[in-house]
């Protein structure tokens, strides 16, 4: 009987053991869903997007209004070429929190998805903030694109006015000044 | 037959299919170390196929009225590994950081369970034998033909841009092209050492396999992949593992065949045909060294201690020696060694670290026994060699294995050790696994097997007590440890990466999280606080320093601590920290360059504001 308790019961005593010192051991938090937003713009920030769209998305599926998860998956299609769908995206943001960066991805997003009038819409309102240093150099550049080198010109001064210590500052003015020798070459031709 | 009959039979045939998987999918993804603070892909996929291969065989077992875990009755080596595996669990109760020592301890009850059970399935059947040889020499085949094309050069970056990003294949693809680019046959292991000391494992056994192998066809064949493995193996450039590979075949002849050898030999040269196997063999050696042999042979002509990988390891053991002296019968801890072994160095060095050991983490003692006796004592330690000994004893009086398979079983246990005394094979996933299923290899079949034993109603009640005892094990070790572990070491993937951009809200929420989810902490606090230095809150840097000593941070940490201090004006703790660094790092370092830049900057200061005090002025 003694050596039959012990062949079937030893190495089930042992594995008792264990099972009762690993459930005393406390198990590791999974990461909640504000953390695990911020993973998905972790992935996104280190141009992870495959990653960074499933972490998003199933956080928007929990919960489909969280606005840090909209943004940043409207970033991350932004960041991927999808133009469509980062419009979507960031207009769903939109429409939880009126948050100013998220209205310049847009305007960005249009801009790159050549979108040119919404995006200047979008700009012009941002520079309603007379601070809003970025939405000038955003609506500086588009009216570049579109030949408009007064506007672009005015817009890109104004830039460094409000930033007078940005980091591209040298890079502006040179831009500044290659804008001024076109517009001088368009007087010409005139 | 009854129903509980039928149903053992059914897991039984489970457990036939789920074996090979076992040892062959973990092969096919980045291997990484099992002790590592959190889990990979390899190791979860073992955990996760291991615990079902345990349950599956235990119920199977229980259901046909046989006790769960019980192959292999009367083994001494099996009672001293269970003893082994017992004292892991008392150690990790009293050791130095229990909560990282239980992270380990879970994996290693793990792979001990799924050795047993493998004894257990392989004494149901004599053909499961040679269905494990075959699923051990697929493993092996694995790793040579993918070291063979690292050896090769072959394209795999230009493939993977062919395939899918972030699916298993391209992301498979790019693990392979770190030795392909470099032309080192890592396998899928990350790295030479540890595909050598895999290969050094089975190349013996699959050698003891072939010699017993009665179709001559496959024999050939057999023998010509052993030729392909040794290339590969001795391409790998791994000296301890081709050496141990050679003194322990010499020890297993010994062990095995005795004096008798050589009437072996003289019986076998005396046949036409013997002497076509000894002619094969040799032009073979001489082939496979010519082809493979020139890196490891210039390799052994740098041996010394001026070879930085010798160094470093002379150094790593001293601090072992010393590590086994706090605590020399219960041992830190199993999982322990990492975090005690940084301020143990900087302890018995703290005149400065030899050059040659500055480049290498010491997160392994790069010897297997002096890391058992740093992490389970001298009881520990004994209990490893005494199943070992018993092993090797009960294998080669295990009359059910032909001589040449004992040979090829202990000369493979034998230079894998051999291969450990100067690296760390047992602390690899997939080798690890290996080996239990070899040393189950070994015990298989050394006793009668038992018939059923308990009468049906019983059979029932002990399979539920077996499913539910095993269920909760497994499922704690797989499920709620392993799978959360595994999101950690993503997290702190991440959070490397993002350490490097910036030290924003977002980088400092996935170091948390990492930090939460790994439980075992120190390489995402020495992040956090690097992390914290660059998002400009000094503060909460130095007193994240201060309050994870305990965690043994590494070296670099106190570096981010010195620039913390610097940062808040408080000099001469700076000063002092990058002192301690300068001592310690030889001149020429990484660290000691940027610690003596700073420590120029700050004696000016100092010097200049008449508060340098003496004591840091004699220092320097």
């Amino acid at each position: 009987m003694t050596s039959l308790l012990l062949r079937f019961g030893a190495p089930l005593a042992l594995v008792a053991v264990f099972a009762i010192g690993l459930l005393t051991q406390s198990t590791p938090a999974s990461a909640t869903l504000a953390e695990r937003t911020e993973v998905g713009i972790g992935y996104y920030k280190t141009n992870q997007l495959r990653m960074a769209r499933e972490v998003l998305g199933d956080v928007l599926r929990v919960e489909p209004s969280n606005f840090r998860a909209l943004y940043g998956s409207g970033l991350v299609e932004y960041q991927d070429k999808q133009y469509a769908k980062a419009e979507a995206f960031l207009m769903k943001a939109l429409d939880v929190k009126k948050d100013p960066e998220a209205y310049l991805t847009l305007g960005a997003v249009y801009r790159s998805g050549r979108a040119y009038v919404k995006a200047e819409r979008v700009f012009r309102e941002l520079r309603q903030d007379p601070k809003n240093a970025k939405a000038a150099y955003n609506l500086g550049m588009l009216m570049l694109e579109r030949g408009r080198y007064k506007e672009a010109k005015d817009e890109l001064t104004a830039y460094l006015r409000i930033e007078p210590a940005a980091d591209d500052k040298i890079r502006v003015l040179k831009k500044i000044n290659q804008i001024a020798t076109r517009m001088k070459e368009a007087e010409k031709k005139k | 037959m009854t129903l509980l009959d039928r149903f053992s039979r059914w897991s039984g045939a489970f457990s036939t299919l789920l074996l090979p998987l076992l040892l062959l999918v973990p092969a096919l993804f980045l291997d990484v170390l099992v002790a590592d603070t959190f889990k990979t892909t390899p190791e979860v996929l073992i955990l996760l196929g291991g615990g079902l291969m345990v349950l599956v065989v235990g119920i199977g077992r229980a259901l046909g009225g046989l006790p769960a875990l019980g192959g292999g009755t009367g083994s001494r080596a099996r009672w001293l590994m269970a003893g082994l595996t017992l004292w892991v669990g008392v150690t990790s109760v009293f050791a130095f950081n229990a909560r990282m020592a239980w992270i380990y301890a879970a994996t290693f009850i793990t792979y001990m369970l799924v050795g047993q059970s493998v004894l257990d399935w392989l004494e149901e059947g004599r053909e499961r034998r040679r269905l494990l040889i075959a699923s051990l020499g697929g493993l092996a085949l694995i790793q040579t033909l993918i070291g063979a094309t690292q050896l090769l050069r072959l394209p795999y970056r230009a493939w993977a841009e062919h395939v899918p990003g972030g699916s298993w294949l391209h992301s498979f693809l790019i693990s392979l092209t770190a030795g392909a680019e470099t032309g080192t046959a890592i396998g899928t292991m990350g790295n030479p050492n540890y595909l050598a000391e895999c290969l050094v494992l089975l190349w013996p056994v699959l050698f003891g396999a072939a010699l017993v192998i009665k179709s001559r066809w496959l024999k050939v064949t057999m023998f010509g992949i052993l030729v392909l493995i040794a290339g590969v193996l001795l391409g790998t450039s791994a000296r301890a593992a081709a050496g141990g590979l050679i003194l322990s075949g010499l020890v297993a002849v010994w062990l095995v065949w005795g004096a008798e050898t050589i009437a072996y030999l003289r019986q076998g040269w005396a046949s036409a045909r013997g002497r076509l196997a000894f002619g094969c063999a040799a032009v073979a050696m001489v082939v496979v060294f010519a082809v493979a042999g020139g890196p490891i042979v210039s390799k052994f002509q740098r041996l010394g201690t001026s070879d930085e990988s010798i160094g470093s390891r002379l150094v790593n053991w001293q601090v072992a020696v010393a590590m086994i002296g706090d605590r020399p019968i219960q041992g830190a801890g199993i999982g322990n060694y990492k975090a005690l072994n940084t301020a143990k160095l900087a302890e018995t060095h703290s005149e400065g670290i030899p050059l040659a050991a500055t480049k290498t983490r010491f997160a392994q003692a790069h010897n297997e026994p002096l890391q058992a006796l740093v992490e389970l004592g001298l009881v520990g330690g004994l209990l490893l060699l005494g199943a070992l000994v018993f092993w090797v004893r009960e294998t080669i009086s295990n009359e059910s294995l032909s001589k040449p398979l004992q040979f090829g079983l202990v000369w493979g246990v034998g230079a894998l050790l051999a291969s450990g005394l100067f690296g760390f094979p047992l602390h690899i996933p997939v080798t690890a696994l290996a080996l239990m299923t070899v040393l189950a290899l070994g015990l298989a079949g050394s006793r009668p097997v038992l018939a059923p034993v308990l009468p049906t109603p019983w059979r029932v009640v002990y399979t539920a007590v077996v499913a539910v005892l095993l269920g909760t094990l497994l499922w704690q070790v797989a499920v709620k440890d392993a799978l959360p572990l595994y999101a950690g070491g993503r997290y702190q993937d991440l959070g490397e990466k993002l350490t490097k951009l910036d030290g924003g809200e977002t980088t400092l929420t996935v170091l948390s999280l990492a930090e939460r989810t790994q439980r075992y902490r120190v390489e995402v606090i020495e992040k956090k606080i690097r992390a914290l230095v660059n998002a400009e809150k000094f503060d909460e840097a130095v007193a994240l320093y201060d309050g994870s000593q305990r965690e043994g941070l590494g070296l670099g940490s106190l570096y981010w601590k010195g620039r913390a201090l610097q940062k808040l004006g408080r000099k001469q703790e700076a000063y002092a920290a990058f002192s301690q660094l300068a001592t310690l790092f030889p001149e020429g370092t990484d660290y000691n360059k940027r610690s003596s830049r700073h420590m120029r900057r700050l004696k000016k200061e100092l010097d200049l504001e008449g508060a340098a005090p003496q004591r840091l002025k004699e220092g320097h």
